[in-house]
Order: C-alpha cells, then structure tokens, then sequence
C-alpha cells in the first residue's frame, strides 16, 4: 500500500496510463509513446499491483467486460475518482460512469494536465474516506459534471443514479443521500426530470390504479351506457333500447331520436355486481406491485426526479476540506448571514436617526476578477490569495464589527462607532494592506471599495435599499 | 266598411254563383299554371316516385360503415353548441365518427371554446368516437373555418354542419349508407325548426320549412335536380369534395358549391345528389320577424349574387347539362328572382287599376287558392313524409295566416333582390370579415 500514500496526483505519475484489456489492442504502440503504459487483464490482477494512474483506460467492445471493470473502478478506494476512457460504446446505464472516449495524445495529456491542477488543489486533508468525501472528490474533479438519474424500468424507483451506488460502495438508498446532500446544501439542482408517485410504504413506483365500488370496495364494477326515456321515465341499459338500428323504449315503444328531446343519459352508470350498487364515479385505489399494500392515490409519496451538481459549498469542502466560505476567514468578527446583517443594519440606521450621537460606517469590497484569476492560477491559489488578505482584514476590525457577503464576490462590513473621519483612515489602511498583499505575489486581485458613515446616508434608505444601490455604484 | 260589404258580395258572386269565375281566374293563370303548380307537381311526383320505391324496392344494406367526419363550424354559439356535438356522439352509428369543431375567431369567441373543451373529458365514454377542436385565431369566416375541417378530416364522408343544428340518432347511419353508391357526391336531409313553439315567427318557418324544404327537396332530389344543399346540413362525400377544391370564398357558398356541383355533373351525368328524409336535423330560426327579415335579406341577396355574379357564365346548358340548366332557370331564376317582382308589380298593377271592392276581393281569392294548395300540401306532407305527426300538427294554427307569410316573405325577397343588385350587400356580411368577402369574386 506504499502507492497510496504517494497519492494519486503527484506530477511525477502524470505519464502513467492504466490499460484495461482482455483482447489484443493496437493501441498501445500510439500511447506508449508519451506514456508509461500499463496493461492488466482485469481487476484483480491489477489489484495484485495497484498501480495508480489519474487516468484509465478500458479497450474492446464487450459491454459485459466494461461494465464489470467500471464497476469495480469506480467502488475502489484509490482508483474511484480517476478518469476513465473507453474505446468503444458503453451500455447506456453505465455512461455516467465513464468519462467519454479515449482521446488522441497530445489531447488526453492536456486533459491529465487539468485533472492534476484540480486535483493538487483539492483537500485530502481529511482523507476520511466516507461516500460523502469520494462524491465530492468526483464531482470537484469534474468541474462541470452533471449528475443525470438513468430511467430504468426493472428498478423499483425507476429511476437509479449508477454513481452514487457506485461511489457509496452500494451501501446507501441514492435517493437518501441526495436528499441529505441537498439539505446540507453539497449539491444543487439542474432541472427537474420527473415527478412521480410512490408507494407510502417501499417507495416503489411500480403501481398499479384500480376502479372499485364506492360502496362495498369490490373490484367487479362495470361501465354501463344506461338511457333514460322521456316519455315513460323508463331507466335500462342502453342494449335494451337497440332494435334495428334505432333507439326503441323497451318499455313504452316509442323511438327515441334525440337527446335532450326524446332522451338522456343518466349520469349513474357505473354498477357493481357484488352489491348491485349504481354510482356515478368508482373509486381509485392504489396497490404496489412491490409489496403488494395498497392504498389512497392522496396517500402515495411524490418523488421529484432531478440531475445535480456539486454546488459552491461543495467546492469550498473540496478545498479547505471542511465547510468554508470567505466569511470563516472573519469568523472571530462576527460573521453573520446576510438577512441579520440587513436586520443589524437597519437598526443602526434608525438608532443613528434617533441619536445623533451613534454613529457607524457601511465598507464594502468588491472583488472583481475571481472568476479570471482561478482560470489564471487555479482554485489553490486563489484561496491562499483571499485567505491572506482575510488574514490581513481580521487584523484591521475589531471585535463589534460584523460582516457579512451579498455575492460570492461582495464582501461588506459594518463598523459601529466609526464616523467619516474613521472610515477614511480605515480605507486607507485597508488600501496601504492591499497594495502590500499585490506586492507580494504577481498576480492582481483585483478589488473596488465603497463607503459610507451614517451622516451620510438619505432618511428614505433602508438597509436593503443602501446595500442595492452601493452594490449598483460599485459594479 | 262599405268597401268591405262589397268585397263580400264580388266573393259570393264568384264562389256561389259561378259568373265570371273562369274567366277571372284565367287572369292567374301565368302565374299558377307557368310558375307555381308544374312546381308542385312535379314535386309529387318526385315524392310519389320515392314513396314507391321506399316501399317496394328492398335496400340492399351491406355492412360497410366508413368513417365520418362531422365539421362543426362554430362561431358565437356558446354552450348551445354542446348539443350538436353530443346528438352527433349520440348518434347509433357502428363506424367511427371523428367530430371536428371548427372556432373561428377564437379569442372573442371563448365562451364557444370553452363549452367544447368542457365535452373533451366525456369523448372517452363514447365507443368509437374522436373529436378535435381547431382553434382559428384569426376569424376567416365560415368558408374558411370549412375548409380548415376538410383538410383535417380523416373521414370518407365529410359533413359539414353549424353549430346550432343538432341531429336525430339516425341521421349519419341513414346519410353514409347513401355513399355505397359510388356515384352520390352529396347528400342532405330535412331540416326542422327546433324553437317552433317560441314565437309566431318560428312557428311560421318552421311550417316553411316542412313545406318548402322537407317536401320540395325530396321531391326534387328524386327527379336529380336540387336546388342547394343547405350549409348548416349537407353531407359529401370527400374525396369529390376535394376534388373540386373544397368552398370558395363569399358568401352562400353552400349555393356555390351546389352550381359548381351542378356544373360538374354536366360533365359526368352519373354523379347524383340525394336527399335522405331519415337523416333528421333541427336548427334555431330566428325568434323575432325582424331577424327573420334580417336573414332572408341576406340568403336572396345572395341568391342574386351567386347568379348573377359568381355563375353568370356557369348557368349553361353546356356547362350543367339540360337537366339542371332548365331547372335553374325556372327554379332558381324564374321561381325566386322574376317571380317576387311579378308578384309585387301585379299587385301593385291591380291596386290601380281594379276599383278597391274588386280588388279586394281578388286578394282575398288568392289568398284562398293559396290557402287550399297549402292545406292540401300540408295534409299530404302529413300523411306521407312526416317523421313527428303529432308534433307536427301544431301547425295547423298558423295555416290561416301561413299564405300571408309567405307574400310578405316574397315581397321581401324582392326588396332583398334589389338591395343586392343597387347595394351590393353581399359585402355586408355576418358570415365573414369584410377582408374576406372582398377577396370573393364581385
């Protein structure tokens, strides 16, 4: 196990390739050129050698063979996460499992390249290795990867995700887990793909709906055109009315010609044959195939089948390796969600209207060029980047100011007892600490402040009002 | 009150003493003899021909049941068009019956719209039985919402139908079994008035309509020749209909498309048109005299401009063959163009002429003639054509004043006549936007 530690993404393996074949392949010779191939039959004789690769690669067209390798990749502890190519088609429920078709080369070196960077930026400081961490490992290597459920009519949910079963080691319900994944806010949704209903009691959807008299509950009901006769009241089933090709009471022989002048229908004309019942509407009731109970179609649970991906949250956990926003950079000075710092903000302004003699300061920093720079210098880099200069900012605020962020890249702090005259000397320590921090790297993160102390803010404003049009001014 | 004493004295010279009757009658002669009795006569005859071979003639009845397309238009008719589409989904047909309702000028006819996708849930309790909405955004008038149905029915019998007209159970079973005839291209049915106990007026048509439309067109129909099939109520087959381009635009185009018919058989004497006493429909006459006035202004309008303008180079014996050129002629010119005019003329001509008592007393005799042909029309209709005797038979009120109607009704259709030819008022209307009728031929 001396491999694992080495850790999949040291640069040295960056020429590594594993090959998957259990047929002659020609393809060697091409790859061979640029990299150091490894050829193994199947799992278990790579097993015996556990040679690590960021990439894998299963050749020949034998769905069974790729399934089988796919499957046993993608539960391995140290293999999970790699990217795996395949040469041929693979069978539909696997295609979420492969990471498309093995490019030539020079591309495939440029594609391990990326997957590196991403992967030397990604935490494996907590290498605990719940189902939880694999996920988000995937998905972080994978910076646009959707998650899309696979319909499968055979699987009592019809609706199976083959990653999450593959990654949890098949030892959780995927739809359970995504419900957690989603209420810690890991994932995100993509788009809604179904809705559907399930049984109450084994969440199948495999069920089937069934008309059943009101009254005694049987099954052996039966839609019956019945006429009602005009001229004698006469009420039968409308066989009894057919004689040649016309409509005759069985009763009073007239000829009936027209509804609504000669005749209607009733509108009870279900009946049922165990207790001779007449009703206008039967009864639904629905009974699980699977575990045979049955029940109210009100009753029935309803299941919203939908793709995800790794949400921002999810990426600040791929890189600190625990939950991170900016914010736990200010963490010792009161970082608050935004609704409370509006709240806090709010009752400065009308404490400040009210006694003159309270006053704040409202600073705001706007990163500009976030989405640049991690394409510049990666997600690594731009973290270190922000956490010195959060480093910095702690050192500057004390203890009652509070913070909060309105946009992944809109930070605001709200300084009690700072008047003009402080918030000036604040900006200008805080511009003195930034040009220090872009001296040290040569990378410029780029940022815009605005201020503003209490005596200058308009009666009319409101928290929410001020933070919007200072957000307007800044961008 | 003098002049009446007199008139009364002129009546009882004619009628009890016979002096002058001949020859005074013989100043009606042109009229009855040229005109009016060949006419009646000879749709006896036609009826008289039918009832015969109804009795004695055993209908070879196959099994064959094609599939029907029954066009709705539809335009303000709001809930009542729910009738129609149930008696058609009522109907006791064992073939398929695909029900198109065809909303023109769906957004300011929405209570129309509404009422029919209200039905959309209960098509499934009916066998055998589709029914498409065509939703026309854009008001095109009633030709356009036909041939809309026509290019998506599926049917081989296409009938085209108003929205105020529903249907006795029979009617598509006892209209598609004509069409086994390869060489039937239309067929219609007789029409009732469904609201005949809401006034005088409906009363009155509804009688009219027995008459002039229940027996004339069967008579007609079994001598081949038709005067129009009407377009609340005519059944085609559709392939013909395709074949000669469905309606065109104007209005009366179910009168157009019965001379571009008629021209057609010119050329193939074979093809025939039909007329199915079973094939019952009932639709809305106009309530109050002045709708009905309104109405008729606008069918003789067009009357005149169908001959006139659209067919004048079409009434030919070359192009509809001597069957139907002559009958035209007498009928659909002599009978309903010259004959409001003579009438008004000779009226007008007696009034001055004939001194007041004498003049009277002529009307009066006419009306009586009158009177007697309708009677005896009337019991005959009775006795031999009508499906609802006793229904029926409240019609026997409004006889007395029924030849009263029907020359105020000739009257107007001269005033209707002349207000087409001085007014052009066949631009005028309802039946489709103004854009729309302008496109016609003028």
């Amino acid at each position: 196990m001396i491999n694992k530690s080495l850790s999949l993404g040291s640069l040295d393996m960056s020429d590594e390739l594993v090959f998957f074949s259990h047929e002659k392949t020609n393809l060697l010779d091409q790859y061979s050129v640029s990299f150091e191939t490894h050829v193994f039959h199947d799992y278990v004789e790579w097993k015996k050698e556990r040679i690590l690769s960021p990439v894998v690669i299963i050749t020949g067209s034998d769905p069974n063979y790729i399934a089988a390798i796919l499957d046993k990749i993608r539960r391995d502890e140290d293999l999970f996460a790699s990217l795996c190519f395949v040469t041929e088609s693979v069978p539909a429920s696997y295609s979420s499992l492969v990471d498309g078709q093995l490019p030539q080369p020079p591309q495939l070196k440029q594609i391990i390249n990326q997957f590196l960077d991403l992967f030397s930026a990604y935490n494996n400081s907590e290498v605990h290795i719940s189902h939880l961490g694999r996920l988000i490992k995937y998905l972080w290597l994978r910076p646009n990867f959707i998650l899309h459920p696979y319909q499968e009519w055979q699987h009592v949910r019809l609706y199976r995700y083959p990653l999450l079963e593959a990654l949890s080691q098949d030892k959780s319900d995927s739809f359970e887990w995504l419900q957690s994944l989603s209420a810690s806010k890991l994932l995100e949704p993509v788009a809604l793909i179904d809705r559907q209903r399930e049984c109450a009691f084994c969440h199948s959807s495999h069920l089937s709906f069934i008309d059943i008299c009101p009254g005694c509950h049987a099954i052996d009901i039966e839609l019956q055109a019945s006429l009602h006769c005009f001229t004698c009241g006469c009420v039968d089933v409308q066989e009894k009315f057919i004689h040649s090709g016309a409509l005759i009471c069985p009763k009073c022989n007239t000829q009936l010609r027209h509804i609504g002048s000669d005749y209607d229908r009733p509108i009870e004309n279900h009946s049922c044959h165990v207790c001779h019942q007449t009703f206008v509407e039967p009864n639904v009731l629905a009974r699980c195939t699977v575990c045979e109970k049955e029940m109210m179609p009100n009753d029935l649970a309803s299941n919203r089948i939908r793709s995800w991906k790794l949400s921002d949250r999810g990426r600040i956990i791929a890189v600190r390796g625990e939950v991170f926003d900016i914010a736990t950079s200010f963490d010792q000075l009161n970082f608050i969600p935004k609704d409370l710092f509006i709240h806090d903000l709010d009752w400065l302004l009308i404490s400040s209207r009210r006694y003159p003699d309270i006053t704040f300061s409202l600073f705001g920093i706007y990163f500009l060029n976030l989405i640049e720079l991690i394409d510049l210098i990666g997600h690594t880099q731009l973290l270190q980047m922000l956490e010195s200069f959060a480093q910095r900012l702690r050192s500057m605020l004390r203890t009652p100011d509070l913070s909060t962020r309105t946009a992944e890249n809109m930070l605001w702090l709200l300084l009690p007892h700072t008047d003009a005259q402080g918030l000036s000397s604040f900006q200008k320590r805080i511009e003195n600490s930034m040009q220090l921090l872009q001296a040290e790297g040569d990378m410029k993160l780029d940022c815009r402040f605005i201020s503003v102390a209490s005596s200058q803010i308009l009666k009319s404003e409101t928290a929410e009002l001020l933070l919007a049009r200072l957000y307007g001014e800044l961008i | 009150m003098q002049t009446l004493t007199q008139t009364g004295q002129i009546l009882l010279v004619f009628l009890l003493q016979d002096q002058g009757t001949i020859s005074y009658l013989l100043v009606f002669v042109p009229f009855v003899l040229f005109l009016e009795l060949p006419l009646y006569f000879m749709t006896w005859l036609g009826i008289f021909r039918y009832i015969t071979q109804d009795t004695y003639e055993i209908p070879f009845i196959s099994p064959a049941t094609p599939r029907v397309t029954c066009a709705i238009t539809c335009y303000a008719e709001g809930k009542a068009v729910q009738n129609t589409v149930i008696s058609l989904l009522e109907q006791i047909y064992p073939g398929h019956i695909e029900i198109i309702a065809m909303v023109d000028g769906v957004q300011k006819n929405q209570a129309t719209y509404q009422a029919l996708k209200d039905l959309i849930p209960r098509i499934s309790s009916y066998p055998r039985r589709s029914f498409i909405i065509i939703a026309k955004i854009q008001r095109g008038g009633r030709v356009s919402s036909l041939n809309a149905g026509l290019s998506r029915a599926s049917g081989e019998v296409f009938l085209a139908l108003d929205g105020d007209t529903s249907f006795d159970n029979q009617m598509v079973y006892r209209s598609a079994l004509h069409f086994q005839n390869a060489n039937v291209v239309a067929v219609t049915g007789p029409m009732r008035v469904r609201n005949a106990k809401k006034s005088l007026a409906t009363r009155l048509q509804s009688l009219e309509y027995m008459l002039s439309l229940q027996v004339g067109k069967l008579g007609l129909t079994n001598l081949n020749v038709i005067n129009n099939i009407p377009g609340a109520f005519g059944i085609f087959r559709k392939s013909f209909l395709q074949q000669i381009g469905g309606w065109n635009t104007g209005t009366a185009e179910d009168l157009d498309l019965t001379l571009r018919i008629k021209q057609y058989q010119g050329r193939y004497p074979q093809l025939r048109f039909e007329y199915e006493p079973g094939a019952v429909s009932h639709t809305d006459a106009p309530e109050k005299f002045s709708d009905f006035l309104k109405q008729r202004l606008r069918w003789d309008g067009d009357l005149w401009y169908t001959y006139a303008n659209k067919h004048k180079r079409g009434i030919s014996p070359s192009i509809m063959g001597w069957g139907n050129f002559l009958f035209i002629l007498w009928y659909g010119i002599l009978f309903q163009i010259i004959m409001p005019f003579t009438i008004v003329l000779y009226t007008i001509y007696m009034a001055i002429t004939q001194p007041l008592p004498f003049f009277l007393a002529s009307i009066a005799l006419v009306y009586l003639f009158y009177l007697g042909l309708i009677l005896v029309q009337f019991v005959l209709y009775l006795a031999v054509l009508s499906d609802r005797k006793w229904e029926d038979c409240n019609a026997f009120l409004v006889l007395p004043i029924y030849p009263l109607f029907l020359f105020i009704a000739r009257l107007w259709s001269a005033i209707a006549l002349l207000n087409q030819m001085f007014n052009k008022g066949h631009l005028d209307s309802a039946m489709a936007p103004w854009w729309v009728l302008k496109k016609g031929k003028q």
